[in-house]
Formats: C-alpha cells, sequence, structure tokens
C-alpha cells in the first residue's frame, strides 16, 4: 500500500480540439504541501477541478488515497476532499455561521440534523480561520479578505484529508495571504492536511509549500523543492520574462522578483 | 473573541429554527383560507352554508360557497403555493434573484398549446382533461423539454445556457401566440386574451384532483432537495465539490419545478409575479436557507393568492379583475421598488 493521497494518471483534457492538458502524471503524498504553478492557460485550474473530479477527463485517471475518483460516491468522495473555488459569488444573504455549517453537507442525510460533531467540527473550523465573530453577519457583505477565510472555514468544515485551492490568495493584500497561507501551513502541520493549491504568487508558494509543480502548455516541466523551482533561470525560462533572485534572509526560502521583458 | 463564542453556542439546531420560521406563513395561509370564502359579491351565511353540507343544491349559500368559492380558493391555494415555490427553486438554479417560473419558457410553452387549442376549436380531453389545459400541459411540456435538450452539456445544466436557452424557447412561443392570434376570429381572439391575463374561474373540484398528483410529486421531490438546492446556489463547483451529484439534482429540480408550474399554469393561465413576488418577500424575512423557504414560500403564495382573487372577485363586482392582471399590478411596482433597491449594488460591477 502507497501512502499516495492523490495520483494523477497520463490526464488528458480538452475542448474540441484545443487541448489543455496534455498528458500529466503526478503523485502527491500524503500530508504534502503542493503549490501548483506556471503561466496564464497552463491549464492549472482545469487540473485542481480534475483532482476533484468536477472536470472528467478525456483520458486517463485520477485516484483519491488510492482508489479511483469516478468508483467513489459523490459524497463519500466530498467526505475525503475539499476545495476552495477561485472566486466565489454569493447571490442570496445567508449568514456566514450557516454558510460555514453548509460544510457538513457530506455528513448529513435527508432528515437528520446537525449534531454534537457537527457543531464541534464547525466551531474548530471558525476558529482556526478566525471566522466566529464574523457568524451572523451576510456572506454577501463580507469583504475580499473576510470572504476567502469564511469559504476556508466552510471547506475546513468538511473535515477532510485532503484540500484543493485555486488561487486562494489572488485578491488579497499580504496580510491576509500571510494570514491563508499560515492557517494552511497549521492544518497541514498539525492534522496532516494534503493540500494542493494553484498560486500565482511565486515567491508565496516558495514560503510554505514543500514541493512546486511546474505546468507549462498543459504539461508538467519541473517538480521538485521550491529552490529547484523558483530560481532566476527556471522562471526565466518558462514565463518569458527577465528576473532576479536569492535567498530570503530570514525563512531561507527562496524568491524571485521580475526585472523586465525578457531579452533575447 | 468571547462574546463570538458566546453567540455560536446560542445558535441551536436548524430544524426547530425550520419550524418557527414556516409557522407565521402557515397560519396567514390558513387565516385566509378562513375568511376570504365568506368574502364575495353575493354576502352568505357559513353558518347557513354548512347546516346544508349534506345537500349543497338546497340552499344557495351552500352553492355559492361549496361549488364556487371554495374550488376557486382551491385553486388558487395551489397555483400560488406551486408558483412560489418554483420561482424560489429557479432563482436558486439559475443563480438569479430576478427569475420567476416562467423565466425559461413553461408559461410561453403553455399559451402556445392553450392558444391553438382555442384557434383549432378542438374537443379532445385525455384522462378526463379538457382541451385547453390538455394542451396547455402538453406545450408547457414541450417548452421545458426543448430547453432541456438545448442547455444540457456532459449531463450538468450550465446556468448561462439554461437562461438562453429558456429566453429563446420563450420568444419563439410568444412569436407563435401572436401568428395565431392574428389569424384568430372575434371570439377567438377574446377566449385566447382571457386566458392569457391568467384566472381562476374554473369551476368544480374534478379538474383541479386531476392535476394534484403532479403537484404533490414536484413539491414533494423540490423539498427533498431542499438542501441540495442552497448549495447549488453557491454555483455547481462548491456544490461538487460538497457531495452534491449536481447533474441529477439540476435535473430533479429543473423538471420538478418546471412540472408544478405546468400544471397549475393549465388551469389558472400565467398568473406573472407571484413566483418572483413571494419568494423574495420570505426570504427577506426568513433568510434563504432553503429548507424554510421552500415550505414558508408555499404558504405565502397559497395565501397570496387568495387574498389577491378575493380582491379581484370583490372590489368591482359583479365585474371581475382577471386575478393576474391584479398580481401584476402588485407585483410591477414591488419589482421596480426591488430593481431600485438593487441597484447601486450593480452600479459599481463589471
Amino acid at each position: 500500500m502507497r501512502n499516495e493521497a492523490v495520483t494523477l494518471k497520463d490526464l488528458r483534457f480538452g475542448y474540441g480540439k484545443r487541448e489543455i492538458i496534455k498528458g500529466i502524471s503526478l503523485s502527491i503524498g500524503k500530508g504534502e504541501f503542493v503549490g501548483i504553478i506556471g503561466p496564464n492557460g497552463s491549464g492549472k485550474s482545469t487540473l485542481i477541478k480534475m483532482m476533484t473530479g468536477f472536470v472528467n477527463p478525456d483520458h486517463g485517471e485520477v485516484l483519491l488515497c488510492d482508489k479511483p475518483l469516478h468508483k467513489i460516491g459523490r459524497r463519500k468522495a466530498a467526505r475525503l476532499a475539499a476545495a476552495v473555488p477561485q472566486e466565489m459569488v454569493f447571490h442570496f444573504p445567508y449568514k456566514v455561521g450557516e454558510f460555514v455549517k453548509m460544510g457538513r453537507h457530506p455528513y448529513q442525510g435527508l432528515t437528520e440534523t446537525e449534531n454534537e460533531t457537527d457543531r464541534r467540527i464547525v466551531k474548530d473550523a471558525m476558529k482556526a480561520t478566525n471566522t466566529l465573530s464574523l457568524k451572523g453577519r451576510s456572506v454577501a457583505q463580507l469583504s475580499g479578505g473576510e470572504k476567502q477565510r469564511v469559504v476556508l472555514a466552510s471547506a475546513l468544515a468538511q473535515d477532510t484529508q485532503l484540500l484543493f485551492l485555486d488561487e486562494p490568495t489572488s485578491s488579497l493584500d499580504i496580510h491576509y495571504q500571510i494570514e491563508i497561507y499560515e492557517i494552511l501551513k497549521k492544518m497541514n502541520e498539525e492534522k496532516g492536511l494534503t493540500i494542493a493549491a494553484v498560486t500565482h504568487d511565486l515567491n508565496l508558494g516558495s514560503l510554505y509549500c514543500d514541493r512546486l509543480v511546474l505546468l507549462v502548455g498543459g504539461k508538467i516541466v519541473a517538480d521538485g523543492p521550491p529552490d529547484r523551482i523558483v530560481n532566476p533561470a527556471t522562471i526565466r525560462e518558462h514565463f518569458n520574462v527577465e528576473v532576479e533572485g536569492g535567498i530570503r534572509a530570514i525563512t531561507k526560502a527562496p524568491y524571485v522578483v521580475a526585472t523586465g521583458r525578457k531579452k533575447l | 473573541m468571547r462574546r463570538a463564542e458566546r453567540n455560536y453556542e446560542m445558535t441551536t439546531e436548524w430544524t426547530k429554527h425550520d419550524w418557527f420560521k414556516v409557522a407565521p406563513f402557515a397560519l396567514f395561509f390558513l387565516l385566509t383560507l378562513i375568511f376570504c370564502p365568506a368574502i364575495g359579491s353575493v354576502s352568505i351565511s357559513l353558518k347557513e352554508a354548512f347546516s346544508q353540507i349534506g345537500d349543497v343544491s338546497k340552499s344557495l349559500d351552500a352553492s355559492v360557497l361549496f361549488r364556487t368559492r371554495l374550488p376557486r380558493i382551491l385553486l388558487a391555494s395551489l397555483t400560488g403555493a406551486a408558483l412560489a415555490v418554483a420561482g424560489a427553486v429557479f432563482q436558486a438554479l439559475l443563480r438569479n434573484p430576478l427569475a420567476d417560473p416562467f423565466t425559461l419558457g413553461v408559461s410561453s410553452g403553455g399559451a402556445m398549446g392553450a392558444v391553438i387549442a382555442i384557434k383549432l376549436g378542438l374537443d379532445i380531453s385525455l384522462l378526463g382533461f379538457s382541451t385547453v389545459p390538455l394542451f396547455s400541459f402538453l406545450g408547457a411540456a414541450g417548452a421545458v423539454a426543448l430547453v432541456y435538450i438545448l442547455a444540457h452539456s456532459r449531463g450538468r445544466l450550465p446556468t448561462a445556457i439554461l437562461l438562453l436557452a429558456g429566453v429563446s424557447i420563450s420568444f419563439f412561443f410568444s412569436a407563435m401566440i401572436l401568428f395565431a392570434h392574428y389569424l384568430a376570429d372575434f371570439t377567438e381572439s377574446h377566449q385566447m386574451l382571457r386566458w392569457l391575463m391568467g384566472g381562476l374561474d374554473i369551476i368544480g373540484y374534478k379538474t383541479i384532483i386531476k392535476i394534484l398528483p403532479f403537484w404533490v410529486l414536484g413539491v414533494v421531490l423540490l423539498f427533498i432537495k431542499a438542501r441540495d438546492l442552497d448549495q447549488l446556489s453557491f454555483g455547481s463547483y462548491v456544490a461538487w465539490c460538497r457531495g452534491v451529484d449536481v447533474a441529477r439534482s439540476q435535473k430533479i429540480c429543473y423538471l420538478a419545478a418546471s412540472l408544478i408550474t405546468a400544471s397549475v399554469v393549465s388551469l389558472s393561465g400565467p398568473i406573472g409575479f407571484v413566483g418572483l413576488i413571494v419568494p423574495h418577500s420570505v426570504r427577506f424575512l426568513i433568510g434563504p436557507s432553503h429548507r424554510a423557504l421552500l415550505p414558508a414560500s408555499m404558504f405565502a403564495g397559497a395565501g397570496f393568492l387568495i387574498l389577491c382573487d378575493t380582491v379581484a372577485r370583490t372590489v368591482l363586482a359583479p365585474t371581475e379583475i382577471p386575478v393576474g392582471v391584479l398580481t401584476a399590478m402588485v407585483g410591477g411596482p414591488f419589482f421596480v421598488a426591488l430593481l431600485f433597491r438593487e441597484k447601486k449594488k450593480y452600479a459599481f460591477e463589471e
């Protein structure tokens, strides 16, 4: 029995003739915190949606904890893996507490109501994301930072072993960016939560992730610890920009900064 | 922090809440059910009417109450309830607070069926349905099927496509209605117009009982899917990740909401705005959670339409205002007020 949380086997997917994912194989071990990076249109979001089963591959297979995803029932799968979408739009004024509780959906039958366990898990999730004080507010009136923490709380309330995120911090200021990643890191270290997060922020990814996967044009071009990916040579080659980079003084995490358009 | 935690503890279970939320609307419905039959252009004595319950034809009071008003109130309840529930469902399904049961062409399909039946002067009945309701029901079902076939993609019903398909089909049927109307003679034309205005003046329990199985089936299915509707209103990706079988739930909700709409439209015509106003008001009062919203809308819709119909048949007595015209006159300003309130929110988007 291998200790793999996610296994992707030669995934391919396209809309009509335009192929977006061109043969991706990848294994994510239990307890890993993996960042998926890559230029716009490289297929990152589609890949994450395939891991959740929302997008069906045209070819290949997704396994969660060594079981084929399409053979796991939907409710069971939702007890195994949760996801935070790229952007959440609320059309109706649910209360924050109500919304987070709805993360318990896969555990509740038709007539069941919330029990002690549900209540405890929801409360823990709201504590961890510092959203308890927002409980009575309407989700439609939250700021960007509040909204993202609330959505994360509802995903944590699902109490899963795996968490998939699609650019969880792209619209947040640096304070909230750090806050979200700190929460994720804590969950990863303390509870062994396996995380795969798409991110555009190379430096945030290199600071928090154990491993980065670089996706270009629907293929994995590099995969390894942050210092093997977030370095001027690799980033220059795949993102087509001139970059400077180095090692951060305190955290020792690598960083890169774009300095201009790529010179030939 | 401390206070926040205490607040949290104060929330009790959902179900308890749900009953408390629904109860006032049930009470409202009961009140209309008790008081409205007594009101009308002919004043009757309820005591007298009930004393003759054994043989209704013996007394005028009993005859008015049991043969005219009660069936009408029954139809108003079923129609108002169905339209309000379907409205709430379509709003969640289309993730659009301004959607209603007619947005996706169910009513134009029904209207086309009815108009064709009137124009052709057909006299066919099936399973006890008379011609116009039968054709109306078939027309509505046709529209639902067409929209479904056009919109579904990889098993799911994407919101944007569903909306586009529904509106296109709706326009097409409206054009057909105009065409049939153009070909109609004076009597037919009046009949068509009267049908399109919506009314509850169908006499007799028999017809009403025939739509009851469809109505009950649809409403029960939707109540079962209430929790899924909450999740679907957050988008199909979120719903999927939280364990909802999106394709299945969308299908069931779309078909069930269409079914109850089609069944009541076939008898009472397209009565507008109930499906918009009622779910909106109820959501405003008790919040958007569908487990409370659907039953509360059901009661509120039934009570609201009974009230409207009572006004429609008494205010200009002995002339009746078609109830569809009345709901539209109430609903129009309501809709404008709603837009006005939401306007600011949209001004700085895009």
